[in-house]
């Protein structure tokens, strides 16, 4: 009956692009590609050794769990690669390569794969293995000038503007380019930005969610201080765009619905604020998200799309 | 049938009784050792005075007892660590005196000491010591190694230049907490 013809019947959504989420996760490997290029050219080639690590240290543990408890195995996906690059760019060139390794694996073992693989995670595996290796090393938060610039200070910009030493600052230029202190992928902003179009030109994220991330900050910071200078300086250093791009627009552990994506975003630059001005930590990029991951549940509760004849009730 | 009971049966990894201790005081193996042994002992002698005492004990006055013996012994047991152990009884700090409200101790002076004779009860006591004891030493070793890199404070090669300083913390002990208690989930699924 149903063989005489060449109709198959699905429920909806009847229309496809071929999107799926393999190719989604290889979009975001080739968006992140321009920031992985600019870290071995600014950082040489212990930033190369840091991704390489961190990737086969995520993959051997995503197949190695997936054998343990008889799964089938699931680096396919490209998500186990995603995470180990992103928390590979993360990380700054102090960090030894055995303490990126312990990073991975807790990222991907512990955020991911115990609570049911991919989709099924609470928060970003790569903020969170960040996060449990600001806590476990202190190499994580110590950083270095690259070695091709002369700078005046050896801080971090955020440390810099943490104390007020505005004079020592980075050029503008320099910002941009990524020619300071800092973790690896965070730095060179333009990379940064061109990961974003391309992921915004392939509908991958929304191009105003990272923004609402840093519009939130930029405001804040520019009510607070009243200096704008100081504001663009903020917005500029940091993990933010980093954070905002590729880790507060992660499809699994953020909201669903735009409204919620927004909301999700502006409370992470909410909390990147205080962080950054009442706490005693200079960055709070990294926090900020994985709070905001935990919190998902909730913006989602408050966000959720209301069917047309429901409104009002 | 013991080593069986040990995964099977923890008190602490099946429900959830004295997680406090062996979260808090396990960051060395010393200190771990040294809490294992009071909270068995504390145990056993509570829970002996506890059957002795239980025909003349009405329901109302039962828990308020079960916390005032162990409360005695738990302070019999910082006084004589003070005396002779100062170094495990700086580590322990307040953890041991917090023992005499511990839910483990507390409970099974409920459930078995005060409803069974003195054998019965000294017998489940010994056991439920022993339990304990295995989990938290087992819990100090790891974080020791892990954290610290050594083991009952001799240098364990390798993990001494590869020390991950958050076991040695609260996160590291909820951790290996929940690695031991998915391999012991692993144990028990595989015994039915």
């Amino acid at each position: 009956m149903a063989n005489n013809y060449n109709l198959i019947t699905v429920s909806s959504p009847h229309f496809h692009n071929g999107s799926s989420g393999r190719r989604i996760m290889l979009d975001v490997i080739i968006a992140l590609i321009p920031a992985a290029i600019a870290a071995v050219v600014i950082f040489g080639m212990k930033s190369l050794a840091l991704m390489a690590t961190c990737i086969i240290a995520a993959i051997a543990a995503e197949s190695l769990f997936d054998v343990i408890v008889k799964k089938k195995n699931t680096v396919g996906d490209l998500s186990a690669i995603v995470t180990g690059l992103l928390l590979a760019l993360n990380l700054g060139t102090e960090v030894a390569l055995w303490e990126a390794a312990v990073g991975s694996v807790f990222a991907i073992v512990f955020v991911k794969c115990i609570f049911g693989g991919l989709g099924k995670n609470f928060a970003n595996p790569a903020i969170t293995g960040r996060v449990f290796m600001i806590i476990a090393f202190g190499s994580v938060t110590s950083f270095v000038n690259p070695k091709c610039v002369e700078l005046v200070s050896s801080a971090t910009p955020l440390a810099n503007l943490a104390q007020g030493a505005m004079d020592q600052l980075p050029t503008v230029g320099q910002m941009l380019l990524g020619l300071h202190g800092g973790t690896i992928g965070e730095t060179c902003i333009i990379a940064l930005v061109l990961g974003w179009v391309y992921l915004s030109v392939r509908k991958v994220i929304k191009w105003y969610v990272p923004a609402a991330f840093i519009a939130t900050v930029f405001v804040l910071f520019l009510v607070f201080t009243g200096s704008p200078v100081v504001a663009f300086y903020e917005i500029l250093s940091g993990g933010l765009f980093l954070g905002a791009i590729f880790m507060a627009t992660d499809y699994v552990s953020t909201p669903i619905t735009v409204k919620g994506k927004v909301v999700f975003c502006i409370c992470c630059g909410i909390i990147t604020f205080i962080i950054r001005k009442f706490c005693a930590l200079p960055e709070g990029v990294s926090f900020s998200i994985l709070i905001m991951n935990i919190l998902t549940p909730w913006v989602e509760k408050l966000t959720h799309n209301v069917p047309l004849d429901r409104r009002g009730k | 049938m013991m080593e069986k009971d040990i995964i099977s049966k923890n008190p602490v990894m099946v429900l959830f009784l004295g997680a406090c201790p062996a979260l808090a005081a396990t960051t060395t193996a010393t200190a771990s050792v040294g809490m294992a042994v009071s909270v068995c002992l504390i145990l056993v002698l509570s829970s002996v005075l506890m059957s002795l005492m239980r025909k003349g004990v009405g329901d109302a006055i039962r828990l308020p007892l079960a916390i005032v013996i162990s409360a005695g012994f738990a302070s019999i047991a910082q006084m004589v660590m003070a005396a002779y152990l100062p170094k495990v009884y700086a580590m322990l700090g307040v953890y041991l005196a917090i023992v005499a409200v511990n839910a483990m101790v507390v409970t099974h002076q409920q459930n078995t000491a005060s409803q069974e004779g003195f054998g019965a009860s000294l017998k489940q006591a010994v056991i439920t010591g022993i339990e304990f004891c295995a989990l938290v030493i087992v819990m100090g070793i790891v974080r020791e190694i892990l954290g610290n890199g050594t083991c009952f404070g001799a240098k364990v090669p390798f993990f001494a230049n590869h020390t991950i300083a958050v076991f040695g913390k609260a996160g590291g002990a909820f951790i290996v907490f929940a690695i031991l208690l998915a391999v012991a989930g692993c144990f028990r699924k595989e015994a039915k």
